[in-house]
């Protein structure tokens, strides 16, 4: 679980804003990997796995569940990040359309490339471009002065 | 700012509190005994449910009609069972009697005996039966084991019954009377009891059988020698009524 708890937590902030909710995805997320039977290719895949069955835990979540007991962003964040300087920079990101958080969050701390997240979210290649771009000039807007690229 | 975002989430980390709960989740979870016996105590408790509905209702669907009639007239709805689920009183009076006298949720033959000791005291009351085929043979059964006078009724005669408010044994005892005298109507049935029904009955008998039979009787009586004879001589001697009938008997028996 220490492998992957970062990464479904990290997830879980990017889409929920409640930690009942968290806790749910974690529950279902990690109850789905002990149920899996089939061996991964390697961790690559393993970790591949994780993010898409997270993401679609919380849509899941987000489509069925009525509860909705989200918390402040700021507090939200505050509980997240201790340092201030961390915690503007999340506001920023979960400021963001729920359609650019996702792909904000795997290309800038992940690593994927604009390909690798058309095929973790189901998108095209040109729209995931298109999503980072419009992100990267909202964050710029968002963070003013202190961004400078 | 891709370090800047690199570095904001890097600060988000499962504290240790949420890990250990998810672990806990997993365990019950994922443990075999704690999943399944919540789904067989759900399916144990809707069965439950689900039967004692069914049950209940069973027991409160009459699936008979048993009418005990004397000098007044009860009429019980009786469950699948046996069991007495209603009563019908055709009058205040007979309410009050009924009142007194413990019938609901007891076993139908109990009942009618009960009702039928006080309803006469005297004579004791007949027991009309109307129910499916099937369960009319039962109760027949069960009615004659207890020592009671039963009758059985078909649903559409039982259905007529009720159409002219009068009891199934009442409503049996008017069919029986106006086939021998059909100038007597319903409500004359319905003024009078059962005894004096049957003894209108008994008088119409009486005077055809000694009419139709006569000539029998004393050519059998004239024909014997033995007491018998005497026996027939009475009835015959009597005149219309049950004498005819003994006569007709005894020269039977002895050709």
């Amino acid at each position: 679980m220490d492998t992957y708890a970062d990464l479904v937590q990290r997830l879980c902030l990017v889409r929920l804003k409640s930690r009942e909710d968290t806790e749910d995805i974690f529950q279902t997320v990690f109850l789905k990997y002990l149920q899996h039977t089939k061996p991964f290719e390697n961790a690559e895949h393993e970790k591949a796995w994780f993010i898409q069955v997270t993401l679609n835990a919380c849509r899941d979540l987000l489509r069925f569940w009525a509860r909705h007991a989200t918390v402040p962003l700021e507090e939200l964040t505050a509980q997240a990040a201790p340092e201030p300087r961390d915690r503007s920079v999340l506001e920023a990101v979960l400021s963001l359309p729920q359609k650019y958080r996702d792909a904000v969050y795997l290309h800038y701390y992940e690593g994927y490339s604009a390909p690798e997240i058309g095929d973790l979210l189901g998108r095209n290649t040109n729209t995931v471009y298109t999503l980072l771009t419009r992100a990267r000039a909202l964050l710029r807007e968002k963070l003013g002065g202190e961004e400078d690229g | 700012m891709d370090e800047r975002i690199r570095q904001a989430f890097d600060a988000v980390r499962a504290d240790e509190d949420l890990k250990q709960k998810t672990l806990d989740a997993l365990e019950r979870r994922t443990c075999p005994a704690p999943r399944r016996r919540p789904m067989a105590a759900a399916f144990a408790a809707l069965a439950l449910v689900v039967l004692t509905a069914a049950g209940g209702l069973a027991y409160a669907t009459p699936a008979a009609a048993v009418s005990v009639d004397a000098d007044a007239s009860v009429e019980l709805a009786v469950n699948a069972f046996g069991r007495v689920v209603g009563v019908r009183c055709y009058d205040e009076a007979t309410q009050a009697l009924v009142d007194a006298t413990p019938v609901l949720h007891h076993d139908w033959t109990q009942a009618a005996a009960a009702l039928s000791d006080a309803l006469s005291e005297t004579d004791g009351a007949t027991v009309t039966v109307s129910a499916d085929s099937g369960h009319c043979e039962r109760l027949l059964s069960d009615g004659g084991a207890a020592g009671l006078t039963c009758y059985a009724l078909d649903p559409e005669t039982a259905q007529a019954a009720r159409d002219a408010g009068l009891s199934l044994g009442k409503y049996r005892a008017y069919l029986a009377l106006s086939a021998l005298d059909p100038t007597v109507t319903q409500a004359d049935a319905g003024e009078m009891t059962m005894g004096e029904i049957q003894q209108s009955i008994d008088a119409c008998e009486g005077h055809g059988y000694g009419q139709g039979q006569q000539g029998s009787g004393q050519g059998s009586g004239q024909s014997q020698t033995t007491g018998e004879t005497t026996s027939a001589g009475q009835g015959y001697g009597a005149g219309q009524g049950a004498g005819g009938h003994h006569g007709q008997g005894h020269g039977y028996g002895h050709e």
